[in-house]
């Protein structure tokens, strides 16, 4: 299925158009590549890279739609992460969050989109413009979580692009905590599953959702466990969004055992943890992986901790995390849904039936969900207000893309709460482009001598 | 011990060499290709017109956006904390609230009574309130920006200037002058909308600033009219420093001292 919109063939007069048009595509496909491939061997070159890094980097490296194809299950793709990747799993479909990244793309959507418009969508559907052909989708899942994402299909028409594959509109209540949500959140749940067995062709029951449950508590367990080496200053920030950013590459199993492989390497857990660990401490040193740790003595005792906070950052845009490292700063925690809050967490399950079971998600996905969408954002800030009683943690650093109104409005709210418990704290608004390095840099060595 | 603080900005590069803590020596030059030469050439007039010698210089930190282009800095830091480090000597400790207008930004920091940062805030990515603009300005209207003070003394009314955006005030300008504005009322207006930008950022810190806590520097906070602007939308009194574009450099050089040298 195309994802460049193609209404027959083009007439002879516009022939020559479109022939410039595909020489353009092809010139920014180029060098989202290049980026792609600059940014992975700058990572690679870092003197904390261990090569349990490799599994993820040749994920991203590879193009999306090729390592969507090579993965061998039908794909369902989705913008936020509000649709249950356990019910897209347990339907035999490959969940695939759609990302937006690259700079470079953004040229291609620009001069069909609002001029003060969100980076990542930009991005995203440049992206998709740039791919003669895209990637085999099954289904398209978009939970309206903000005024972009609502108008995603129109987004999409604008830049002349057909929409991929169906689309499926999840409707997410706007008050997170009210008698009437967890219904409505209930009903949605199903009428996305109604939604995934049709494009499946496959009904579940209780035992296939049971499976999928259990795979993505591996995962989260294997997440909890980086970001437990990220508060201890073992596992950089940068490495931890790399990780992330690879999540939806390759078969869930694969990436919890490569995660895994991570923590043995960079952590000093080598021979306790989770009943697997052992396991995977014989198979690392059967393969000859050197599982020591690298050295961050000297980054853990002069860097300044900070909690960074707002709109998700995507491969290969690592251009904040990298001020931040160059500032002096480390991040030791975040609540990027791209990063930290990649999953809500382990579904809790009393009720084995499939009833249970889907209440039981739709409830983890509900309570976990952080996004500023909700009306009632006291939770929001409360979550971010409340770490700060972390002992490693000295400001916060909140990251707004230009555009991301829910995230910026969210940043005017946290900023008097974070500050009336005496923490520092630095609005960092910037976005795709790399102009404004400079004076990013500035404000971040400056926020770095506050703290 | 001398100290030298070199503050390689976006539009000029200015060092000030300093003795226990005392300014003894400033300049600046334009900002061209070349800048660690440039400043290497101002920091040889600076140890020549006080007889020095190299090896009479404690420590170098460089600041300011062409700060990692100084290789032979000691130490770098950062142009904001310069800045309050600077201001807070040089007001004698009474600066609270700095604004600083600099070649490519704008930038509004608060001050402990110790001189520490307690926050800052920088404009958007916009040339609009900052010395490009001010260089803009003067080139539409072929005036000196020396004169704007003289100019904005005058009791021509102020023109309203409803863009802040360095772009079309550029064509709104012309378009006033080609009305029969004056340049003076057109400085007139420039001011005042500058001063709205900025005491958008100040934001409702400006509620709480205390007379003499308010200081300006940066290059064209050497405009009086500028000042008189600032005073008028913010009410209340701005201070001013006798060579406001070195506060910067001055910092920088405070900063070096406290450094310890690079190997």
């Amino acid at each position: 299925m195309d994802w460049v919109g193609k209404s027959g063939s083009p007439s002879a007069p516009h022939a020559e158009a479109g022939a410039r048009a595909s020489a353009r595509r092809e010139k920014i496909a180029s060098q989202m590549a290049q980026d792609a491939a600059g940014e992975i061997a700058r990572l690679r070159a870092r003197a904390d890279f261990v090569e349990q890094y490799s599994y993820f980097l040749d994920l991203l490296a590879d193009r999306p739609d090729k390592r969507l194809a090579a993965i061998g299950k039908p794909v369902a793709a989705f913008l936020c992460q509000v649709a249950p990747l356990e019910l897209i799993e347990a339907h035999g479909l490959h969940p695939f969050r759609l990302m937006g990244g690259h700079q470079a793309a953004e040229r291609l959507s620009s001069p069909s989109l609002p001029a003060v418009m969100c980076p990542m969508l930009r991005s995203l559907l440049g992206s998709m413009m740039s791919l003669d052909q895209g990637p085999e989708l099954a289904g398209l899942i978009m939970p309206t979580m903000c005024d972009w994402t609502v108008k995603f299909g129109s987004l999409s028409e604008l830049c002349g692009l057909k929409l991929p594959a169906k689309l499926h509109l999840m409707d997410p209540p706007r008050v997170k905590n009210s008698p009437q949500t967890s219904d409505r959140w209930l009903k949605e749940t199903w009428r996305l599953n109604d939604f995934l067995t049709a494009i499946s062709g496959r009904k579940i029951g209780p035992k296939e959702l049971s499976k999928a449950i259990r795979v993505y508590r591996q995962a989260f367990m294997a997440l909890s466990d980086l970001i437990d080496l990220k508060r201890q200053s073992k596992l950089p920030q940068i490495w931890f969004t790399v990780i992330t950013a690879a999540f939806y590459l390759d078969q869930v199993q694969n990436w919890t055992q490569a995660a895994r492989a991570v923590w043995l390497a960079v952590g000093d857990q080598a021979l306790v943890g989770p009943g697997s660990v052992q396991t995977d401490f014989k198979n690392a040193s059967a393969a000859g992986v050197n599982l020591g740790p690298p050295d961050l003595s000297g980054r853990r005792n002069q860097a300044k901790k900070v909690f960074l906070a707002g709109s998700p950052i995507f491969f290969p845009n690592f251009k904040t995390l990298l001020l931040v490292e160059q500032a002096g700063l480390e991040t030791v925690i975040d609540d990027f849904c791209s990063s930290e809050r990649l999953l809500p967490g382990p579904v809790a399950v009393s009720d084995e039936s499939f009833y249970g079971l889907m209440t039981a998600l739709s409830q983890r996905y509900q309570l976990g969900c952080l996004c500023p969408t909700f009306a009632d954002h006291y939770q929001v800030v409360n979550n971010i207000t409340n770490l700060f009683d972390h002992p490693l943690f000295q400001g916060v650093i909140f990251h707004v893309l230009k555009g991301c109104h829910l995230f910026d409005l969210k940043s005017l709210a946290v900023e008097p709460n974070v500050k009336g418990l005496g923490i520092k704290f630095l609005r960092l608004e910037t976005d795709y482009s790399r102009e404004d390095r400079d004076t990013l840099l500035t404000r971040l060595e400056a926020f770095a001598g506050t703290l | 011990m001398i100290s030298i603080g070199i503050d390689l900005g976006s539009t000029a590069i200015k060092v000030a060499l300093v003795d226990e803590g005392q300014l003894k020596w400033c300049r600046q030059t334009p900002t061209a290709p070349g800048q660690e030469r440039l400043a290497g050439e101002l920091i040889d007039q600076a140890l020549g017109d006080l007889e020095l010698s190299s090896s009479d210089i404690g420590a170098a930190a460089a600041t300011g956006y062409g700060k990692r282009l100084f290789v032979s800095a000691s130490a770098t830091v950062d142009e904001i904390s310069a800045n309050a480090l600077g201001l807070h000597r040089l007001s004698g400790g009474r600066g609270r609230v700095i604004i600083n207008i600099g070649g490519q930004d704008l930038k509004v920091i608060r001050l402990d009574e110790n001189g520490r940062i307690v926050d800052f805030r920088m404009n958007d990515k916009c040339a609009a309130g900052t010395g490009r603009f001010f260089e803009q300005v003067a080139r539409i209207l072929d005036t000196r920006l020396e004169k704007f003070g003289e100019l904005a003394s005058g009791p021509d009314e102020p023109v309203e200037l409803n863009s802040t955006c360095a772009v079309f005030a550029e064509s709104e300008i012309v378009s006033l002058l080609a009305r029969g504005a004056t340049a003076a009322s057109v400085i007139k207006g420039f001011h005042r909308s500058v001063a709205r930008r900025v005491a958008a950022l100040v934001g409702q810190a400006a509620s709480d600033i205390v007379d003499g806590e308010l200081w300006l520097d940066g290059g064209p906070s050497q405009d009086p009219g500028l000042r008189a602007a600032l005073e008028d939308e913010l009410l209340c009194p701005v201070s001013v420093l006798p060579a406001p574009q070195y506060t910067v450099a001055f910092g920088a050089a405070l900063y070096a001292a406290q450094s310890p040298i690079k190997a």
